[in-house]
């Protein structure tokens, strides 16, 4: 099911780097039904490489700052670690990151207020029977649809909407031309972007949040491959003191993954953070070797 | 004072792709209800649009045919309206970058020639059809998805009978370009007209309603003189036209308001993330170009010059691209394009016209209209007999041949037996023949009128004529 078609991205989920890379040559084939698929012919696992000398890894200081101490941490010794396998870091400043959810969200929204509006009673799925045909549209998607949907729905909405969209939608579009722009330009200077993956390590499960929308915000490193259609994995690079797991993220240019996969390959064959599991507590966490 | 009618028409039609323009289902007309449909064209959760290249190969030459401007960067994208016809609860049309613009198209009315301007040529699929039934509406999705394209005019008619004309037009140039099979009882064909009045003269232009899904050009000519007059009468008495969306009823011969301005839908168009922006190279236009079916003008151009065929008799047949078509398939067969002109333009148009038929209503093929010619050609039957054959093949839908034998008809030009004939005349007429030779040459036109009688008509007079002179000298 379609969420938003321009940002959403199949990924594998593994154990370890040659995992993904195995799955990957088989995902990223030509799906001629899928308009938005290309044809490329690839062969990740074979090529696997963990000499990375020499790579340029860009990296932006103020995403790190922009953590938590426990993530930052993790993530400055990654970078050491990375320079220790050959690589050099290069000095990225984006002028983007403030208006990076805001675009994703709006994008996100608007393309899932049309996407999820088949979901009407009519053909599909589940239907409540009203007075007429828009009482019944009505009451179907007021009933099927849960709270945080129903909150994208009315965003995108809102935004596509005649006299709200140039505001909105028209300006998010944009911004989305100018973070690709951004990227076109970082990567001539650099092989690989490096960033923690979020801001924060995981909530507690079950825990409510003041303000619905609170949770956005530790989505700022994440949208970005899927805005600029670049290629980005999430590698584990540590444990908070928690014993919450921490993610670096790696993103490479369009069609780049083997660099992608190389760079990370290299780390995992030089630490053991994949192999570590978190240990669940009550009211925290504490991890296992 | 004296009113001016502006009229601006959007014209949809289907094209004639085999298969729909986002799914690989067939497009047959007539099929059992929801049998031409799959999960794309039902808007299920997951499926992905793939668009035709050949709908998008069938625009382009429609606009090529309509002068227009091809784009090099087009896109796609959603218009987005609930309704139970509408699978996804959007339509994938085209927003602010259509396929074509800037075209236009000549016309003829009343002996004038009127240029009516093309503003835009864009893609976009059908919507279901609502079936209402006493126990409830259902919906059929056969039509879900059929590709469409719609022509939008710039407002450039003066007259319903221009509208009509230019709607006449254009379905003549979708046939000519073979794009669409333009059959209106199919509702292939389907318009929109934008109505408004103003004084004649003004340059301003009056606030215009927009007559929804007219399906005939009787409806057109209809919907434009009652929307006309209601807006004149409206202005006279001093009454504010509002813009609406009205519906013609065909049944009450009147207009029914459907929506006003302040209930219109807000499309919220954005571009359809499914689907990549198309890229046309001047490669591809030029091949569309290259692979072009001839034109009315470059038909009625060889026609001319190569045919020899009058400026009338071309203009006649292109006129029509049926009447065209089936005017070069008799060219198949037979090899005499002045002749074949001459029965189509006025024989066969007589017969139509008469019964108030369309040549693709005849009963008989061309190839049988070929055959009937040949027969002319090679002096079996005489030109007055053809007339006679053609208006039974129109009536019963036999073959020449079929008719021809069935009654004995045949010239007889077989000079050894039509001799036989004329020996017994003679020894009949022994008056006649001794007039002639005393010099009265009129006799000899009641000896051949006394073959003639003898053969039921079927001799050849010139041949009649020659031997008669032969045997009499001596
Ligand atoms: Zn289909």
């Amino acid at each position: 099911m379609a969420f938003a078609s321009s940002l959403d991205q199949v990924g594998p989920l593994t154990k370890d780097i040659r995992d993904t890379a195995i799955v990957l040559d088989e995902i990223v084939k030509q799906d001629v039904k899928d308009s938005t698929s290309a044809k490329i012919k690839t062969n990740y696992a074979d090529n696997l490489n963990e000499d990375i000398q020499g790579m340029r890894i860009g990296v932006d200081a103020t995403l790190i700052e922009a953590s938590d101490e426990d993530t930052k941490k993790a993530v400055l010794t990654a970078i050491e670690k990375l320079k220790e396998l050959g690589c050099t870091i290069i000095d990225l400043s984006f002028n983007h990151n403030e208006i990076m959810v805001a675009v994703y969200y709006i994008i996100s929204s608007a393309e899932a207020s049309s996407n999820l509006a088949r979901f009407d009673g009519i053909n599909y799925g589940v239907r409540i029977e009203g007075e007429n045909i828009i009482d019944t549209y009505v009451k179907t998607r007021s009933w099927g649809f849960g709270e945080e949907v129903k909150r994208r729905i009315m965003i995108g909405t809102f935004v596509l909407s005649s006299g709200y969209y140039d505001a909105y939608y028209k300006k998010a579009l944009q911004d989305r031309s100018l973070i690709k722009n951004n990227f076109d330009k970082a990567f001539e200077t650099c092989d690989c972007i490096l960033s923690p993956t979020t801001i924060f390590t995981a909530y507690d499960a079950g825990i409510k949040l003041e303000h619905p929308t609170d949770a956005y915000l530790s989505d700022v490193f994440t949208p970005a491959a899927n805005i600029a259609g670049l290629p980005a994995a999430s590698i584990p690079c540590g444990f908070a003191k928690n014993g919450m797991p921490i993610g670096l993220q790696l993103m490479a240019n369009s069609y780049q993954e083997q660099t992608l996969l190389n760079i990370a390959y290299a780390y995992q064959q030089n630490t053991d953070f994949h192999l570590q599991r978190p240990k669940l507590t009550k009211g925290g966490s504490q991890h296992e070797v | 004072m004296k009113y001016e009618v502006v009229i601006g028409l959007e014209i949809h039609a289907e094209l004639s792709t085999e298969s729909k323009v986002f799914c690989g289902c067939a497009t047959t007309f007539g099929a059992e209800p929801n049998t031409n449909v799959c999960p794309v064209c039902l808007g299920m959760p997951g499926a992905l649009p793939v668009l035709n290249k050949k709908a998008v190969e069938y625009i382009v030459r429609a606009g090529l045919a309509l002068n227009c401007e091809i784009a090099n960067y087009s896109k796609m994208d959603r218009k987005n309206y609930f309704y139970p016809d509408l699978p996804k609860a959007y339509q994938i049309s085209q927003f602010d970058l259509p396929f074509c613009k800037a075209g236009y198209l000549d016309i003829e009315v009343d002996g004038l020639m009127r240029r009516i301007g093309i503003t835009r040529i864009h893609l976009e699929e059908d919507a279901g059809k609502l079936v209402h039934t006493p126990g409830g509406t259902l919906v059929d999705y056969n039509r879900s998805s059929m590709p469409l394209i719609e022509i939008v005019s710039e407002p450039d008619m003066r007259s319903a009978k221009e509208a009509v004309e230019y709607a006449k037009a254009i379905r003549n140039i979708l046939l000519y370009a073979k794009v669409s099979n333009c059959k209106m009882q199919e509702g292939v064909l389907r318009f929109d007209a934008n109505v408004s009045v103003r004084p004649k003269g003004s340059q301003t232009y009056g606030t215009r309603t927009e007559i929804k899904n007219l399906s005939s050009f009787k409806m057109l000519q209809k919907a434009i003189d009652y929307e006309y007059q209601r807006q004149v009468s409206m202005v006279e008495k001093g009454e504010e036209i509002h813009q609406q969306t009205l519906r013609w009823n065909e049944t009450g011969n009147c207009i029914i308001a459907l929506r006003s301005k302040e209930d219109a839908h807000d499309y919220r168009y954005f571009p359809d993330p499914d689907l990549l922006p198309v890229i046309l190279s001047d490669e591809f236009i030029e091949d569309v170009k290259h692979k072009m079916p001839q034109m009315p003008d470059e038909k009625k151009k060889m026609y001319i010059e190569e045919f020899q065929l009058s400026e009338y008799d071309a203009q006649v047949l292109t006129a029509n691209s049926e009447l065209c078509a089936f005017y070069e398939e008799i060219l198949q067969d037979y090899d005499e394009p002045k002749t074949a002109a001459n029965w189509v333009n006025v024989e066969l148009m007589a017969l139509l016209n008469q019964n108030d038929m369309l040549v693709e209503e005849l009963a008989f093929s061309a190839g049988n209209m070929a055959q009937l010619l040949k027969n002319i050609q090679s002096g079996k039957i005489s030109g007055k007999m053809g007339k006679g054959v053609l208006s039974e093949m129109f009536e019963t839908g036999k073959s020449p041949e079929e008719i021809i034998s069935a009654k004995g008809l045949s010239q007889i030009s077989d000079t050894a037996e039509l001799e036989k004939i004329i020996d017994k005349v003679l020894a009949e007429n022994p008056a006649s023949v001794a007039d002639y030779q005393a010099g009265k040459e009129k006799a000899i036109g009641f000896l051949v009128g006394q073959v003639m009688k003898a053969t039921k008509g079927a001799a050849n007079p010139q041949s009649v004529n020659e031997i008669l002179r032969e045997k009499l000298k001596k």
